[in-house]
């Protein structure tokens, strides 16, 4: 299906975006890495390190650093994204002007953009001629999957050769990749988790114990399947992988630049200082505020998403928060095997 | 509409008169490329061997044949489907492959069943110019109108689009017309349309209800059409249907076929598209390509109807409730037989005096993209793309039916969405939605299948809130309307509020015997809250209630 002297693109610098070219290049393909700016590019091609994000790991020889989009359209038939959400469709804009509809495009961006309420994929459709698209998402950290520790991902894509091409290029000893159809439904899990991340943080930055960690990752998937099943994506989709494997995952890592950011606030930082302190986008603050947003258009509650709002954009203070949380009305645990509900 | 009678152009070259020897030869086609695709999904998938494919022919045709009223025709159809389910057991593999050639031959007499040559060479001269009388003098609607009806297609019948775009596209290419479907009078409707917009003529892929008509009969066979049975759900009849309906368009014949199926019965815009004819184009346009046609294109043209008042509004809507509501709907009457229900359908078509709107949308490829004039189809961004890179790896050809299916699901969204947004507000569903949502407010503990129940005095609403909710939901539309989200009827965008009302009511009084809306001192109130329902639903889908954002 697809010839191995094909190269896959991979857009975006970050860690991730690194991480992912360097898997790539490790199963023998070449890649074309796209960097916003010609001199870290170069950086790349000279010392084969993304020493910004990923300092001390040396990537594939077969990674390829470049600044020219049109390069990438035209010898890369498979490409990655990797950039952060609020410049995706710029980006994806750009590369579209050199694209046909014969690409096939994986978004691994895990946001929603503002306004709109649009996942990566819809904009990737949006803004490039190209129908096969998919999504890939999942437990990984990308400076676990740089040194090569065992985890898997999931590629979710209605067309079948999306989802076989990037199991071919992806698969490897130390990164397995599993396949889904519901798109929107892994989509929605990866670019949700990051709020329930930036909760935890901010919980064992102020020693509240293992107990509340366990309680904030399962009522967070509650909330998030809810959302899911009112926008129309299979909520089961959030048992998988993609759903409580990245959700359990990046409320435990101290990786997690949500958690991170939570952390930080939770030691009595501002929002604005703890972002500026990660030095990288951290998805989930952009995601309270659009989600809150989206919620009240639907008409359902996703309290700890609502807590969250209230501490970062409201100037409410944790211990308020706290205390709302803790008093609103108490529910069923498991309330899609009841046939659904909300409050 | 600026209706002209003139002589249409020359057919299109390929268009839909064909020689009988043609349509002979076309036949044994078909059958044999039906015949081919078994075979070759019986080799490469052993859940698909002959034994299972004629069982399940024999099974669902036996199970159909169940329900049908008895009849002779009925009675030799058991009869040749009983003999089937008894013989393919015990059958070698070369008798199952003639029983099999055998079931798909009849299938295709019945797909084009109705050509007659003798009356083919007839349309075959008369067209162009039998045309007008076809669309006037012959047709039941032309009797009607002679016989004192309101009731007039050529005044009655309002047309938008991009009429001369669509005309330069057919000469491009083939095109699929893909309408919304609410009534039986559609398909007239849409001749008389297509031929005053001076379009070529369309080949119809039509319901086997407008066979069983009489008069609808007469006029669609007129139309070139073929039957499409919708009862019938084996996986040969759809395969020789898809065949069917693939070879017109490889010959070039413009295809004309209802992409929501049935006729919508709930009267709101389509929610779901039937995907198998639609594949049709992508088959046809892959073997152009490969057969190196040098016009391999297949457009496609959705188009929207709306009328002011529909003919079987009633019977639709109680369909819908009871198949949707089922012990929870109670039915009042019950529903007259098929005879009554013909005579009232020409009965009410006497008496109708309401506009029926048209409107031709902008032309997609077989990818969603938007088609320009010259051809070219177009990205959200608007730039060109080339169509056969959908379908190419590294330049050649690649297939790929996984691909092609999700594509032709694609193309049916895009169609959904472009009948969403071209849905026709007519001033009658603008009051209907009124009335409804206001009495459904004043009734707030009542579920629907309660609600459509409260015919009469229990309906009464205060005059002034529907009023009120009229001038609530028109900024709400035209802002709507700014946004391409929806059409409106050109009247409604100037109309003050109430004359909107006024407009409706007047309307409805010509029709339904009044029941829909009626007003009484200060208070407005239905005697017929299903018929509401259907009327309102029209404005369902866009979050346009109170309360929404």
């Amino acid at each position: 299906m697809n010839q191995a002297s094909d190269k896959v693109g991979v857009i975006g610098g970050g860690s991730f975006g690194s991480a992912v070219a360097d898997i790539i290049g490790n199963n023998g393909r070449s890649v074309l890495h796209w960097h916003r700016s010609a001199e870290m590019a170069a950086e790349v091609n000279s010392l084969h390190e993304n020493r910004k994000y990923l300092p001390g790991f040396r990537l594939s020889e077969n990674v390829a650093a470049t600044s020219d989009l049109a390069e990438v359209g035209r010898q890369c038939r498979l490409i990655f994204f990797a950039v952060p959400s609020p410049h995706f469709r710029e980006v994806a804009h750009k590369l579209g002007d050199h694209l046909s509809g014969s690409q096939l495009l994986v978004s691994m961006t895990k946001g929603i953009e503002l306004d709109s309420f649009k996942l990566m994929s819809q904009i990737l459709r949006e803004e490039t001629p190209c129908l096969k698209v998919g999504v890939l998402s999942g437990p990984n950290l990308a400076k676990e999957i740089i040194a090569k520790k065992p985890s898997g991902t999931v590629i979710a894509s209605q067309y079948e050769e999306v989802r076989n091409l990037v199991q071919d290029v992806l698969s490897c000893p130390y990164f397995r990749v599993y396949s889904n159809h519901d798109v929107y439904g892994v989509e929605l899990a990866g670019a949700l988790k990051n709020v329930y991340a930036i909760a935890t943080g901010l919980s064992a930055a102020m020693g509240l114990g293992d107990n509340t960690k366990g309680m904030l990752i399962t009522r967070g998937l509650i909330e998030m399947s809810r959302l899911a099943e009112k926008l129309g994506a299979n909520p089961l989709t959030f048992l998988g992988l993609a759903g409580v494997g990245d959700l359990v995952t990046t409320c435990s890592s101290e990786l997690s630049r949500n958690f991170r950011v939570g952390f930080l606030i939770g030691l009595g930082r501002t929002l604005k200082e703890a972002v500026e302190e990660i030095g990288e986008v951290a998805e989930g603050v952009n995601t309270v505020k659009i989600v809150r947003k989206k919620i009240a258009e639907l008409g359902i509650h996703m309290h700890i998403l609502e807590g969250l709002h209230a501490l970062l954009f409201e100037n409410q203070d944790v211990k308020t928060v706290l205390t709302g949380l803790m008093n609103i009305p108490q529910m069923e645990d498991v309330e899609f095997s009841q046939g659904g509900g909300d409050c | 509409m600026n209706f002209e009678m003139n002589v249409p152009e020359p057919p299109h070259p390929g268009g839909l008169l064909l020689t009988p020897e043609e349509i002979s030869r076309m036949r044994n086609e078909v059958v044999e490329k039906a015949l081919a695709e078994h075979l070759d999904a019986a080799e490469t998938d052993p859940a698909w061997s002959l034994d299972v494919l004629l069982n399940d022919a024999a099974t669902h045709e036996l199970e159909r044949l169940r329900s049908e009223p008895p009849s002779l025709e009925t009675r030799r159809q058991k009869a040749y489907w009983s003999q089937i389910a008894g013989q393919f057991p015990h059958a070698d593999e070369k008798t199952r492959l003639e029983l099999l050639r055998d079931i798909i031959s009849g299938y295709v007499r019945e797909i084009t069943g109705y050509f007659d040559p003798r009356v083919y060479r007839l349309a075959a001269r008369l067209l162009p110019l039998g045309f007008k009388a076809l669309f006037t003098r012959l047709s039941p609607v032309g009797f009607l109108t002679s016989m004192g009806s309101r009731f007039s297609l050529e005044k009655n019948l309002v047309i938008t689009g991009p009429v001369d775009h669509i005309r330069e596209l057919s000469r491009r290419g083939t095109l699929m017309m893909t309408p919304t479907h609410l009534s039986n009078l559609d398909s007239m409707v849409i001749g008389l349309a297509l031929h005053s917009c001076r379009l070529p003529p369309f080949t119809y892929g039509a319901g086997l209800n407008l066979f069983t008509n009489p008069i609808l009969s007469f006029f669609m066979n007129h139309l070139g059409a073929y039957k499409v049975d919708r009862r019938k759900h084996s996986r040969i009849y759809k395969a020789t249907l898809k065949a069917y309906a693939t070879m017109t368009l490889k010959i070039g014949q413009h295809n004309l076929f209802f992409p929501g199926g049935a006729r919508n019965r709930r009267g709101d815009v389509e929610q779901k598209i039937k995907l198998g004819l639609l594949g049709c184009g992508l088959s046809a346009f892959q073997a152009n390509l490969r057969s190196g046609k040098s016009r391999p294109d297949v457009f496609i043209v959705p188009c929207t109807l709306s009328y002011g008042l529909v003919l079987e509004a009633k019977s639709l809507i109680e369909q819908h409730l009871q198949q949707t509501g089922k012990s929870r709907f109670i039915r009042l009457k019950k529903e007259s037989n098929r005879l009554t229900r013909q005579l009232n359908f020409w009965r009410n078509l006497k008496n109708m005096d309401s506009n029926i709107h048209l409107h031709l949308c902008d032309p997609i490829d077989l990818f969603g993209n938007k088609v320009d004039r010259e051809g070219n189809s177009r990205d959200k961004q608007g730039r060109v793309v080339d169509r056969r890179s959908y379908i190419e790896l590294h330049g050649r050809y690649h297939p790929d039916e996984q691909r092609d299916r999700q594509y032709t699901r694609v193309l049916g969204e895009t169609i959904l969405d472009s009948f969403k947004r071209n849905n026709i507000i007519l001033c009658t569903h603008v009051a209907a939605f009124s009335l409804f949502e206001t009495i459904k407010a004043a009734n707030p503990k009542e579920d629907l299948y309660h609600l459509v129940r409260l015919d009469g005095e229990a309906s009464k609403v205060p005059l002034g809130d529907v009023r009120e909710y009229i001038e609530f939901l028109m900024p709400r539309l035209l802002e709507l309307e700014a946004a391409e989200g929806i059409r409106l009827a050109e009247y409604l965008r100037k109309m003050p509020p109430w004359e909107i009302f006024q407009s409706a009511l007047s309307h409805f009084k010509s029709f339904h015997s009044g029941e829909v809306l009626r007003v009484e001192k200060n208070t407005a109130y239905s005697l017929n809250m299903k018929l509401l329902y259907y009327y309102r639903n029209k404005l369902d889908h866009y979050g346009l209630e109170k309360g929404t954002a």
